[in-house]
């Protein structure tokens, strides 16, 4: 990360906060030339509708995770994260979804994958974690069969013992203080977040090298919510893995990610190290989101900035313009002319947006 | 807020417990959900209540709206102490004062009813305005008042997005003029831009209808920008409570302090999560 952020900072805007790397394990800090753990590339994921029509939920998706990377994929509701997210482990019915584009896992290409090949990925080489805890666990098994089950899935070869040992070391990387007791348990005899650390455990079961983490925490309270942020960028620190974290929560990926992609209606926005991101947001799309956050600190406001509207269905944005066009201040006829493509800021820093010169001057002047 | 005059209300030492009843005696259990819950509500004020699930916060709303009644301590309104009022009684004295907005903009509403009639059905239940024709008259202006168009009023709920499904449900509550509006999570499930239209609105709203509100919520984010006094709850007890600028500044207990230090700051610069 610290490579990563330090060959991409512009301007000397963002101070040396990150300069020492201590969160970082040894050997990875000089990674500008890694190869990528995952890589998305015009990814177009389209749905059956009525009448035989597809409609394509995501469009033109790019991006890759490297290794021991934290990626955010932000936005609203409908724009298109868990599409994307689901893609990657095609977890999308089959028979109703069309996938073009191509992602690569590990030098292998997801979609020329058996049916075998992805049952031995998911759940083993990519974690997942759900949104609710509740409904990703059976009700009727003890978290221990459950934990045991994942194991066996993937690892034919293992004595009780290890089996069992594992399931406890699982448990307690995701932060469980007393895992035997928890083993024995069935889902409804846990709260809300110990249940998310035994969801989080068996993700982790297998060492996966990606964990892909959908809104692990929306449904929890903030203080389980920063434990279990805590416990996530420990487990990173200390396997090395990757993680794709996704949610609509600005705090959460400030503290979380390296970087971040803001996804706007199934298409990737802006695309930026996160340093970069909060300090020189650049598409409107992004502008708004973080200006409309209440803030947490100076001068409280007599009124929030707002992007009006609302997030328009995707049938509704006709045409080939900016998907934006309808909610953005900055909007002109050009922008719903053609396509508008990915526009290049800095190094790992880019916005689909034509008028990024404009708009910058807007702010200054508007400021 | 510096709002010398009498409080619109009053929560004087609520006590709830819930009893669940097991399969044997044995089994049988006390859950104290509220203990010698206490505070005011000053006129034009909002209040937020903020604390854990499962901290008494919305149980404090329902009891304040006369969903429940609270086991002992008494809630007062504008000098009445309606407690123990009947439920005809409540309908007339109380239910057209004290209006409620719920989390879910969905289930709020009647899915088979369009937004106008179930707005409508709140002023024919509190028997405000002489005709339909009326009525629907009053219904529109609070459609628009509220940001929705006219012409929506004959739609169904799913044809609504969220945020404008819980602009529909501040019209229905606000449309026979209470006094007080609870606000049990409502702008929880909208996403940040919206959310913050909404926000914005009930700022506006408040100015305009010189209404009182009671904040239910988690995020804090959102309490600091619209309450004046907040009430820290934890486990059914009152912990702490102050304005604003004491509970964001000067927070004296240790609960409130790791709240308000859980909230993911989004600001990249500022580490919260190297400590562990």
């Amino acid at each position: 990360m610290t490579g990563i952020a330090e060959a991409t900072r512009i301007g000397g805007s963002v101070d040396a906060h990150k300069g020492t790397g201590e969160d970082m394990p040894d050997g990875r800090q000089d990674s500008g030339a890694m190869s990528a753990m995952l890589e998305v590339r015009d990814l177009v994921v389209s749905f059956q509708g009525a009448k035989k029509s597809w409609n394509n939920a995501v469009e033109g998706v790019d991006f890759s995770v490297r290794q021991g990377e934290i990626l955010g994929i932000v936005g609203e509701s409908s724009c298109g994260k868990s599409v994307t997210s689901f893609s990657i482990m095609r977890l999308h019915n089959e028979r109703s979804t069309k996938y073009q584009g191509s992602i690569t896992f590990d030098g292998s290409d997801i979609f020329s994958l058996s049916p075998k090949q992805l049952r031995e990925l998911r759940g083993g080489d990519i974690g997942f974690i759900f949104q609710n805890p509740m409904s990703s666990l059976n009700p009727l098994m003890t978290i221990g069969q459950q934990l045991r089950e994942t194991v066996h899935a993937h690892q034919t070869s293992l004595g009780k013992e290890e089996v069992e040992a594992s399931c406890i070391e699982a448990l307690e990387d995701a932060g469980s203080d007393d895992p035997k007791a928890w083993m024995e348990r069935y889902p409804y005899q846990l709260s809300g977040g110990m249940l998310q650390r035994v969801v989080i455990g068996i993700a982790l079961i297998n060492h996966p090298k990606l964990l892909i983490a959908d809104e692990p925490t929306t449904a929890l309270d903030v203080t389980i919510q920063m434990q279990l942020l805590k416990v996530l960028r420990g487990l990173r620190d200390k396997r090395g893995m990757s993680i794709i974290l996704i949610t609509h929560d600005m705090g959460v990926v400030a503290q979380m990610c390296d970087r971040v992609e803001v996804m706007y209606l199934g298409q990737i926005v802006e695309s930026a190290p996160v340093d970069e991101l909060f300090a020189h947001p650049r598409h409107p799309y992004t502008q708004g989101l973080l200006a409309a956050t209440p803030p947490l600190d100076g001068d409280r406001p007599e009124r929030l900035s707002t992007i009006p509207g609302s997030v328009p269905q995707l049938s509704e944005v006709a045409g080939s313009g900016c998907r934006f066009a309808s909610r953005c201040p900055f909007v002109a006829d050009e922008c719903r002319k053609s396509v508008i493509d990915m526009q290049s800021i800095a190094e790992r820093h880019g916005a689909r947006c034509i008028r990024l010169a404009e708009i910058g001057e807007f702010r200054k002047v508007a400021s | 807020m510096t709002n010398q005059e009498n409080p619109i209300l009053q929560v004087n030492s609520i006590y709830k417990d819930f009893i669940s009843r097991g399969l044997t005696r044995k089994g049988a259990s006390v859950f104290h959900a509220l203990q010698n819950v206490s505070f005011e509500l000053a006129g034009k004020q909002t209040y937020a209540l903020v604390g854990e699930s499962g901290s008494g916060k919305s149980t404090t709303g329902r009891i304040i709206c006369a969903l429940e009644k609270p086991t002992t301590g008494s809630i007062v309104f504008e000098g009445n102490n309606y407690t123990d009022y009947s439920p005809s009684l409540l309908r007339e004295r109380i239910r057209g004062n004290i209006q409620m907005v719920f989390q879910d903009p969905f289930s709020a509403l009647n899915p088979r009813k369009a937004v106008g009639n179930a707005i409508v059905e709140a002023l024919e239940i509190q028997k405000i305005g002489d005709s339909r024709s009326d009525r629907l008259d009053m219904a529109v202006d609070m459609i628009e008042r509220v940001g929705l168009s006219s012409k929506q009023i004959d739609r169904f709920p799913h044809q609504f997005s969220g945020g404008q499904l819980q602009r529909v449900n501040i019209a229905r509550a606000l449309v026979v003029r209470p006094k007080i509006l609870i606000l049990d999570e409502s702008v929880s499930a909208l996403d940040v831009s919206v959310q913050a239209q909404v926000l914005n609105l009930l700022q506006d709203l408040k100015e305009e209808f010189s209404l009182s509100y009671l904040f239910i919520t988690h995020d804090l984010s959102v309490v600091r920008f619209i309450a004046d006094r907040i009430g820290v709850l934890r486990k059914g007890e009152l912990v702490e409570e102050g304005t604003v600028e004491q509970i964001f500044g000067n927070p004296r207990t240790d609960y409130t302090r790791n709240l308000l230090g859980s909230i993911p700051l989004p600001d990249p610069r500022r580490h919260q999560l190297m400590a562990a």
